[in-house]
């Protein structure tokens, strides 16, 4: 008897012991069941203002809430974003450029894009302003107009696969300035044909950059 | 009987007295050990359904094995102006608003498949490039947010717990048009009309000031100012953060410890919310890794009088 009542007295603190060591870490502790399935319980920090707590207890009963639904896997993704990994025929190609991959589930519009981190490229080596991109010699290039961490208006040029759903590495073929360029961040401004037309901040002449040969010209 | 309820009370009175003597102390002369870094993702235009399960399944063995809860981002990059999805990051490739809830309905499900003891808080990322960010598109984002939360719910994900996310930065647009994009604007309701859920800001703190403790002036990049990174980051009441700690002014770059360090510390000093209580430093391996971002994060924060226990800590890769 005396050992059961100290094997219940150990159990009482471990769990005190577990339960006060994980209130305290803010982990979740295995601790609601329902049925056959549980839903651990997960506190706001302690010392979190109260608007953003209640916020965090309006997620948590949600996914608690889970625990007494059955578990389903997602809808099968979207065309486009599948599990495909072979080849596949043409690609369906849109009015106005846009290349799509089965579905409108994934795709490339060409034209220019304000995106100024729309390459692979980190601000240390780029900082981009908006961008051109489109079908050039069966690839799709993107040409990133900004500026170099030296202060130069220029170019950051890559292309990828014209599939959308494809995981291939992009090529970079790198960064391109023009002679005697201005200081700034260059923004496309226009597209006509290969020709691009740029211009950077303040007064100065445009400049134009061919998407085929990646070369400035006056 | 007697002897087993006195050793319980000893138990409970020597736990209870350690505990208080924990929280006593400051935060800063504690040994805290670094938490298991978890992985983020940019989303990659090869990426499917598939590898989110699988990237799900990886985090609850991972969870498991470190008896710890997880924090993971999906960034799935900038909204298209039209708001039908998002260009994923660094490509100009676009999936829909259904292809990316998608992906984060399938790696939560991947999660709770793996026999997870612990819960995964995962968000769903976009960020403030773009030629427009504004109400309407914070609208759709909440919408997309609440959604994948309501689907894992319906399927009975009780392991995973869904919140939004947003890469907020300077040197992306105005901060006008980010705070219409959160709260609303004449386009739209913003992100708050949609949705409950917390808001983590994954961003960085360009152009603020970088020297520590050096907040008098208070400017930082293309007219934010340290006022707006705080309340993008914890004043208002849907925010939270996992800022950016991958440069230390290395190779030339800012010094985004001291950056984030001197928001909370304005924080501390000027706002009733008082100082950040981060959720974790984001590292993306390059100039500092995990435990360089952990460590030296902790330390300018308590240098800057703004000690602080982080819960997670989080490197931010590409698959």
């Amino acid at each position: 008897m005396r050992n059961i009542a100290r094997g219940r007295a150990r159990i009482a603190v471990a769990a005190i012991v577990l339960a006060g060591t994980a209130t305290g870490a803010g982990l979740g502790v295995p601790a609601v069941m329902a049925g056959t399935r549980s839903a651990p319980r997960s506190a706001a920090p302690r010392d979190w203002p109260a608007a953003k707590a209640d916020r965090m207890r309006a997620e948590n009963r949600l996914r608690e809430a889970a625990a007494r639904r059955p578990l389903r896997p997602p809808p099968a993704p979207p065309a486009g974003q599948s599990s495909r990994k072979g080849g596949r025929g043409p690609l369906p190609q849109a009015a106005g450029g846009t290349v799509t991959a089965s579905s409108s589930q994934a795709g490339l519009t060409s034209g220019i894009v304000g995106l100024a981190a729309g390459g692979p490229f980190g601000p240390s080596q780029f900082s981009g302003t908006n961008l051109w991109n489109g079908p050039v010699g069966g690839r799709w290039e993107v040409v990133q107009a900004g500026g170099t961490p030296s202060g130069r208006a220029g170019v950051f040029v890559y292309s990828r696969s014209q599939d959308p759903a494809s995981g291939e590495a992009p090529r970079v073929a790198g960064i391109r300035v023009p002679p005697s360029g201005p200081e700034g961040r260059f923004a496309v401004r226009r597209a006509d044909g290969d020709v691009l037309t740029l211009s950077a901040p303040g007064p100065g002449r445009a400049y134009r950059f061919n998407v085929v040969t990646l070369r400035f010209s006056r | 009987m007697g002897k087993a309820r006195k050793a319980l009370e000893i138990c409970v009175f020597t736990g209870t007295a350690l505990a208080a003597v924990i929280l006593a102390k400051p935060a800063h002369a504690q040994i805290v050990p670094k938490p298991p870094t978890d992985l983020s993702y940019y989303v990659h235009s090869g990426d499917t359904g598939a590898t989110a399960q699988k990237l799900g399944c990886e985090q609850a063995n991972f969870d498991n094995s470190r008896n710890h809860a997880s924090f993971v981002i999906l960034d799935f990059g900038a909204q298209r102006p039209n708001g039908k999805g998002t260009y994923l990051p660094g490509s100009t490739v676009f999936w829909s608003n259904a292809a990316d809830e998608s992906y984060a309905l399938h790696l939560a499900y991947g999660y709770e498949e793996c026999g997870p003891r612990h819960v995964l808080i995962l968000a769903a990322g976009t960020n403030n490039d773009g030629a427009a960010t504004n109400g309407a598109l914070g609208g759709i984002w909440g919408g997309l947010v609440q959604a994948v939360a309501r689907q894992a719910s319906a399927r009975g994900y009780s392991h995973v717990s869904v919140q939004g996310a947003v890469d907020a930065e300077p040197g992306f647009g105005s901060f006008r048009h980010f705070k219409g994009w959160e709260w609303g604007d004449r386009s739209g309701r913003g992100y708050v009309s949609r949705t409950t859920a917390l808001l983590d800001d994954y961003g960085s703190a360009d152009g603020c000031p970088q020297a520590l403790g050096r907040i008098a002036n208070l400017k930082c990049g293309n007219g934010w100012n340290v006022p707006d990174e705080y309340n993008a980051v914890w004043g208002w009441p849907p925010n939270e953060g996992t800022p950016e700690i991958y440069f230390d002014g290395c190779h030339g770059s800012a010094n985004q410890v001291n950056q984030w360090a001197n928001v909370s510390a304005y924080g501390r000093r000027y706002q009733h919310k008082g100082m950040v209580r981060f959720v974790a430093p984001l590292n993306q391996g390059n100039c500092l890794n995990s435990g360089a971002s952990w460590r030296e994060f902790r330390a300018a924060l308590a240098r800057d009088s703004v000690a602080q226990v982080m819960r997670f800590s989080s490197q931010m890769i590409t698959r």
